[in-house]
């Protein structure tokens, strides 16, 4: 590990110590409460099972998204006259804050598995075709003219060329929105579920153990980090492999 | 063999083009920056949209799809897919044509081969020089088999091995198919062509045989120079000195064709405007350097008139001079070329 980190981790969990030293035990327990916790969370609340239900439904609801708004965004380049009909929309949708979904899909969804995965799908989806879309503008239009010279129609075209070429502008899109299906999902397992580490969350905060909320909060930034740096591993794999990056 | 016609073809840039390119051809298309040389080669491919009538061996093409026309296309800035290995790039237009992967693979390697680009065949785009880049493109282009190659400038900024190595490619090619060549370069045109167009503002300004476009360049390009001048003697069999009116130029003697080497026959002095150097001071060594004076300074080039009849166009605008200063004017040995 690196040096510089296992000091600043040991400084934190020093510093730590003694704000819990100087603050109550119910606003602020040790660090050691908080493995307790950690540990009493794993074998008596399920804590690993309701990591999986969030993980699927963060799995899910991206890849899903990810897929739709690729789709969709294929759908416009083809179909030119779609631009003008789809555009306003999924624009107003992207700079609606998502969490302002979340009620409405719960009148109209229900709540269960799949008002997770639609808030997911609606947050995700949207800022991909979008950023899809202007990759598009930036591909170089030799490389189409080219592409289309030697014998490529409109299908090869985009699965070949467009495609591979856009995700390699929306890498950066696609990590934002890893990062932001966690908060949609685990604000709506919060406010809606039974299950996951929101609900785990909201079951821990309605009996006040501080100790449990905080080790849930550390759990959930760590999945969430691991996720992030999974996406940025087949991003900087795909790169280097281009010789994009060394 | 394909020839191709262009009847009164027209779009955003070309102005009623028509123009016949025989098979078995290198077909030059000169011309200044923005004349519309990439545009005519995009029109031919059916990459941009036109008005009027495109034919292949008399039929017309406008309704056909580029990738249906027989072209290899080789853009100036190479377009080589940055996804895809060397042997992924040249097998794409094979498999984009329907072939078998195993006949695609078979053409790719043997294309590879022949162009001598084995060790290039696993690495990607970004890793490759220049030269490599444009060796890379050309092949992709020959693979599929086209009818006709159309090339942008595809000598621009690559090392003379380089020149030489994708001069024999389209050489070889041009043998049977036909090339059509843009390049804004005389010497380039001088290199490989035998026909050719000269192209301003998306009109047709000349169109024929190269020689005798070279007799009167300068009337249709203005950024090259051309002098009439006589052959007045030799310089220890190794130069040729020239008399054009009342100065002297050298040349080596190779650069004078046979034919012309006869004591007093005529000569035509073609040199590119920017290969005609400007300085303040005087050169040394001071062969083919000459006193000149200003007489026009504008945003593309500057002109010196070095004897009473000659007026040299040279790139020297960057320099802080106005009309009237007194300058002196270097041509380089190598940079002309004689007819």
């Amino acid at each position: 590990m690196n040096r510089y980190l296992l000091v600043s981790i040991t400084v934190i969990i020093s510093l730590w110590y003694i704000a819990s030293c100087l603050a109550p035990q119910h606003i602020l327990p040790y660090p050691h409460d908080i493995l307790y916790a950690l540990i009493n969370l794993i074998l008596y609340k399920n804590l690993l099972v309701n990591i999986g239900w969030t993980l699927l439904r963060v799995f899910i609801g991206f890849s899903l998204g990810v897929l739709l708004g690729l789709g969709l965004g294929v759908l416009v380049i083809l179909y030119s006259f779609l631009r003008d009909i789809v555009y306003p929309f999924i624009t107003l949708i992207v700079v609606t804050p998502s969490f302002a979904f979340i009620p409405l899909l719960m009148i109209w969804i229900g709540l269960n598995d799949l008002l997770a995965i639609t808030a997911v799908i609606i947050c995700t989806c949207f800022p991909i075709t979008l950023s899809l879309l202007s990759a598009v503008k930036s591909i170089d239009p030799d490389l189409v003219d080219v592409a289309r010279s030697l014998g490529a129609d409109n299908r090869v075209l985009i699965r070949k060329v467009i495609l591979p070429l856009a995700l390699t502008h929306i890498a950066s899109i696609l990590k934002l929105e890893a990062g932001h299906s966690w908060r949609i999902v685990f604000v709506t397992e919060f406010l809606a579920l039974s299950t996951g580490l929101g609900a785990l969350m909201m079951n821990s905060y309605s009996i006040l153990r501080v100790d449990e909320v905080i080790a849930l909060v550390i759990v959930v930034g760590l999945l969430a980090l691991v996720f992030q740096y999974i996406i940025e591993y087949i991003e900087s794999t795909i790169m280097k492999k281009w010789g994009f990056m060394e | 063999m394909t020839t191709i016609e262009l009847v009164d073809v027209r779009n955003y840039i070309l102005k009623n083009i028509s123009l016949k390119i025989d098979s078995k051809t290198t077909y030059i298309i000169i011309g200044p920056n923005g004349a519309g040389k990439t545009t005519l080669l995009k029109t031919i491919a059916g990459l941009v949209d036109y008005k009027g009538t495109i034919l292949f061996n008399g039929e017309p093409v406008d309704h056909i799809p580029p990738y249906k026309r027989s072209i290899g296309y080789l853009p100036q800035s190479n377009a080589l897919f940055p996804h895809m290995s060397v042997e992924e790039n040249i097998l794409f237009g094979l498999l984009a044509r329907g072939y078998s992967r195993s006949e695609a693979y078979r053409i790719t390697h043997h294309v590879i081969d022949s162009i001598g680009l084995s060790d290039l065949r696993k690495k990607y785009p970004l890793k490759l020089s220049g030269g490599e880049k444009k060796l890379v493109a050309l092949a992709r282009a020959l693979a599929i088999d086209p009818d006709i190659l159309l090339l942008d400038e595809p000598l621009t900024g690559l090392h003379y091995d380089y020149c030489t190595r994708v001069l024999e490619v389209v050489k070889e090619f041009g043998r049977d198919k036909t090339v059509v060549l843009v390049t804004h370069s005389v010497d380039e045109a001088l290199w490989i062509g035998e026909h050719i167009c000269v192209l301003d503002n998306g009109v047709v300004k000349y169109s024929g045989a190269i020689e005798e476009f070279m007799r009167s360049i300068d009337k249709y390009l203005w950024y090259i120079n051309s002098i009439e001048c006589t052959i007045d003697g030799y310089v220890e069999n190794l130069l040729v000195r020239l008399k054009c009116n009342s100065i002297n130029l050298y040349v080596p003697i190779d650069m004078i064709g046979s034919a012309k080497a006869n004591l007093n026959s005529i000569v035509h002095v073609v040199i590119p405007y920017d290969k005609v150097f400007l300085s303040k001071n005087p050169f040394h060594p001071s062969i083919n350097s000459f006193k000149g004076v200003i007489e026009d300074v504008n945003r593309d080039y500057v002109v010196v008139r070095i004897s009473d009849s000659i007026k040299l166009k040279t790139l020297g605008y960057r320099l802080s001079i106005s009309n009237g200063d007194y300058v002196y004017v270097k041509i380089g040995l190598k940079y002309m070329y004689i007819f």
